[in-house]
């Protein structure tokens, strides 16, 4: 043998096998509501009765147990590997069940030991889909759950309408365009705010019509800023997101992903 | 404890390993177990033996070699043993005078700097220099 061998990637593979299509989050910053958007979408699918995982990769600001009001939950272990809680129909693993509110102080490499742990010991069984709420930028940490994210994958990318925000999504989409992931949708989170009959767009307006056209992107969606979706949250009440806005806004996309998947 | 979970894992390497170089049988199977996953390896081994079960691995002799898991300071530069603060996390989940117990730890190594501090400055800014998870080392065969 020339190198030793790490019994995880085999596992990592053996993982996949049982995941029809995942559907990697991603956003060149942070804080442009990629869990959200991560959890709507996961929502959206259980509802539909398929069988959805959603994996929280964002190490240092996790908020995926959060959102699903899961935070005193802990994953079951299992003869294979540790069982994600589950939510509204929605298998779920995040390191926040083990860390809680503290700190994740990692270096590079150390992220990627931490991604790969977590695909090779939690057990999702057979999933239709699994959404993966990246790590933001596009750093180690991302270039990890990339690579050993296996099987069929695409990617959605979320950005904001600010010229700042853009310039970072261009960058996401052509790490994407090297590393040969499918784009299949482009989110403008964000992108309007109503109030009343009036629609203000508090956050700029940059084109990010021309980026799907670069790109080949099949998929544009603009969302609101719905503040709505905030106290839906804060009060517990996961299962509405499917009834908010944003998540009307998703139908398209959840069409586009049943289609991928089921191909 | 994740032992079958990790013997799973081994395995199914091992036996694909062989397989692909041409192997008949796999005599010897030597396995690197970091010190800081904690692994119980009578459970280790049994779920090993067990899973092998009607494969080419089989009945192969199982050998662990257990590497000390050590830490250096990216701050300060100190190093320290895990051995030497294991106490203080097993208080953390599981309250005093346990010599083992589930933490998060065992599952992901990595989360070693969310619990532990520099024993010499405070600082959660440390590596793991040896001792994190497990390898596959050596694999002997019969062609």
């Amino acid at each position: 043998m020339e190198r030793a061998l790490d019994p995880r990637e085999v596992a990592i593979d053996k993982r996949f096998k049982g995941i029809k299509y995942s559907v990697l989050v991603l956003s060149g910053k942070g804080g442009v509501g990629k869990s959200v958007i991560s959890s709507i979408i996961s929502l959206l699918l259980a509802k539909e009765k398929f069988k959805v995982g959603l994996l929280d990769l964002d190490l240092h600001g996790p908020v995926i147990p959060r959102i699903f009001s899961l935070e005193n939950m802990e994953p079951e272990e299992s003869k294979h590997g540790l069982v994600p809680p589950e939510a509204c129909g929605v298998r779920i693993m995040s390191l926040a069940f083990f860390t809680e509110d503290k700190p994740l102080p990692l270096r590079g490499s150390s992220k990627t030991e931490a991604i790969k742990e977590v695909l090779a010991i939690t057990n999702w069984g057979n999933l239709d889909f699994l959404i993966v709420d990246m790590p933001p930028g596009t750093g180690d940490e991302v270039l990890t759950a990339v690579k050993y994210v296996k099987g069929k994958k695409g990617a959605l990318v979320v950005s904001t309408p600010s010229a700042l925000t853009v310039s970072v999504t261009l960058r996401t989409l052509n790490l994407l365009k090297d590393l040969k992931v499918p784009i299949i949708a482009l989110v403008n989170n964000m992108a309007y705010l109503r109030i009343g009959e009036e629609v203000v767009k508090v956050f700029g307006n940059a084109n990010l019509v021309s980026l799907t056209r670069e790109f080949n992107i099949g998929e544009y969606v603009e969302l609101p800023i719905e503040p709505r979706i905030n106290s839906l949250i804060e009060s517990g009440k996961v299962a509405e997101l499917t009834y908010t806005e944003i998540a009307l806004k998703l139908g398209n996309l959840i069409e586009k992903l049943k289609t991928r998947a089921l191909a | 404890m994740h032992e079958w979970a990790i013997a799973e894992g081994i395995v199914s390497t091992v036996v694909s390993f062989s397989l692909k170089e041409g192997a008949k049988k796999v005599a010897k199977v030597v396995i690197s177990v970091g010190e800081l996953s904690q692994l119980n390896l009578e459970i280790l081994r049994d779920a090993i033996k067990e899973l092998s079960e009607g494969t080419i691995m089989e009945g192969a002799e199982i050998v662990f070699q257990v590497e000390e898991a050590m830490f250096k300071c990216s701050s300060c530069g100190f190093s320290w043993s895990f051995s030497s603060v294991k106490k203080n996390l097993l208080r953390m989940f599981c309250g005093e005078d346990v010599e083992e117990c589930d933490n998060p730890v065992h599952y992901v190594p990595d989360l070693v700097n969310v619990f532990l501090r520099c024993p010499k400055c405070g600082s959660p800014d440390f590596e793991i220099s040896s001792g994190r998870g497990v390898n596959i080392v050596s694999v002997e065969v019969v062609k």
